[in-house]
């Protein structure tokens, strides 16, 4: 009889957030599987998430039964050595600064402004946050709007948030969802006869000096004005240079692939280390959740708003759309309104301007989480 | 039009900066009033200021500062401790807050663009100074 009782007796330790975490991390599962919705990261975290929800194993020391190290220990110290220290953020960076070509956004420089116009949505977010958590957590909370993964877990990290998991889950959800979020919002503030603007498309050659010379001097204005964000900024900077730079083609191949699919696997299911289910299923999760939302409609509110305030200025117009590129969703975003901009005049080619504005907004996602983590830490 | 956005782009840095030097300005000048300045004839606690060579043995040896610290530290732990274990963190509508995170707003907003307007400058500067070899 009591053999039986050893083998069901940690059902009795299940608590109810247990099976909730459990559906939620079939769901990531099913988006990462059957969506396709960043497979990469929203895999290993639901899963990460069922692993982290279940009982802990229990051991007899001295007769008395205490809990024993079981998965979630070597989840911590996976979390301690990777994302604690903001170290597989960064090092994902250097892959995905290996990954972008700044080309079309280094022949049309204006561009960069609509990077940092889409980051609207982070400091509107942050203030709007602010009326109901703490400053730390409401600038963590923000930071969803930079539609950047890596950047939300730097930020909220080092601002020891108390809703990492939460945050981190809301920032890869959407953007996993910017095809789903961005049009209608595009929609309901452009008419059909600006988003019918055609962009005329001439490629300005790019020296290889500027190609060179371009992540150097974006680091030093980096540090100069946000040195909070020179980790970020240059562990992305560094990956770019060793692609431009052209004598160290295995190296940037290496941080493209294998690098970059190395910390990815971990940055997934280490993440899930902050989701356990008492932390996590709480009323301020769902809040965070909404809040996410908010910051990526306010992103797109921000870029279209400023392509439709430089069409008062200029003679050659933009189509408002390409705004909404500038969040730092890449390709996503650029493909969204490049289908948009088809759907609308089967001519419009506006590809190469909306990804100009979405490797932009890539760098100012980055400048803007430094300058948050500058501005409350004071 | 190249003229017009080098204009702009130029004009909005210029104030953009301007605007962020007056705040620092103002920031500095308020943290040079906390830390007061010693005077000329003003007394200086020479037990703050350690020197070289001086006897440091008795400040390791003050064990009544190490077990306030102690003392505090269990207090600050149990404190984390609770905060933990409750998971429930509390969503109260305040207003608190409201000031300085609009400020931020406006300041963080205003430090994006700043930087990226220079970054767009930089860029075309390169491109005119950097010409692609045919």
């Amino acid at each position: 009889m009591d053999s039986i009782e050893i083998l069901f007796r940690y059902f009795g330790h299940i608590s109810w957030q247990m099976p909730v975490m459990w559906v939620i991390g079939a769901i990531l599962i099913y988006l990462a599987i059957k969506k396709d919705m960043e497979p990469t990261l929203l895999l290993p975290m639901g899963f990460g998430a069922i692993l982290m929800n279940l009982p802990t194993p229990l051991e007899r020391v001295d007769g008395v039964l205490v809990p024993a190290e079981g998965v979630s220990e070597v989840l911590e110290t996976l979390y301690n050595a990777g994302i604690a220290n903001e170290l597989f953020p960064l090092i994902l960076f250097i892959g995905i600064g290996a990954m972008i070509d700044f080309g079309p956004l280094l022949s049309n420089p204006k561009m960069l402004l609509f990077g940092a116009a889409a980051q609207f949505g982070i400091f509107f977010t942050y203030f709007v946050a602010s009326l109901f958590f703490p400053i730390k957590d409401a600038a963590s909370i923000g930071i969803i709007g930079a539609a950047d993964g890596p950047t939300a877990i730097v930020v909220s990290r080092a601002l020891e948030s108390n809703f990492i998991g939460a945050i981190t889950v809301a920032a890869y959800s959407y953007m996993a969802l910017v095809p789903i979020i961005q049009p209608p919002v595009i929609r309901l503030i452009t008419t059909r006869k600006e988003r019918m603007i055609r962009m005329e498309y001439k490629p300005a050659a790019v020296s290889k000096t500027t190609r060179i010379l371009f992540p150097i001097i974006i680091t030093v204005l980096a540090g100069l004005f946000a040195p909070a964000s020179v980790a970020l900024v240059g562990f992305l900077m560094f990956g770019n240079l060793i692609r431009e730079c052209g004598v160290l083609d295995n190296l940037s191949q290496t941080a493209q692939k294998e690098l970059a699919n190395l910390v990815t696997l971990f940055l997934g299911i280490t993440i899930a280390f902050t989701m356990r289910g008492e932390k996590f299923l709480q009323p301020a999760t769902l809040l965070i959740m909404g809040l996410g939302l908010f910051a990526f409609v306010f992103d797109t509110v921000g870029g279209v708003m400023l392509a439709k305030l430089m069409n008062m200025f200029t003679k050659k117009k933009i189509n408002p759309m390409v705004g909404a590129a500038g969040i730092s969703a890449f390709p996503m975003s650029s493909r969204v309104i490049h289908k948009m901009g088809l759907k609308e005049d089967p001519q419009n080619f506006l590809l190469m301007h909306s990804t100009a504005a979405n490797v932009s907004g890539q760098i100012a996602s980055v400048i803007a989480g430094g300058l948050i983590l500058g501005l409350v830490q004071g | 039009m190249k003229k017009t956005l080098i204009l702009i782009l130029t004009i909005l840095t210029l104030v953009s900066t301007l605007m962020v030097s007056a705040y620092a300005v103002d920031e500095s000048s308020v943290e040079a009033d906390l830390v007061s300045k010693p005077e000329v004839g003003d007394e200086v606690n020479s037990s703050t200021i350690p020197t070289i060579g001086a006897d440091t043995t008795s400040v390791a040896d003050d064990t009544s500062v190490e077990e306030s610290s102690v003392a505090d530290s269990s207090v600050a732990d149990s404190t984390v401790a609770e905060t933990e274990e409750d998971g429930n963190i509390d969503i109260n509508f305040t207003t608190e807050n409201m000031s300085t995170s609009l400020e931020h707003m406006g300041l963080g907003l205003l430090g994006v663009m700043i930087v990226l307007s220079l970054i767009a400058i930089v860029v075309f500067i390169l491109n005119k100074v950097f010409k692609p070899q045919a």
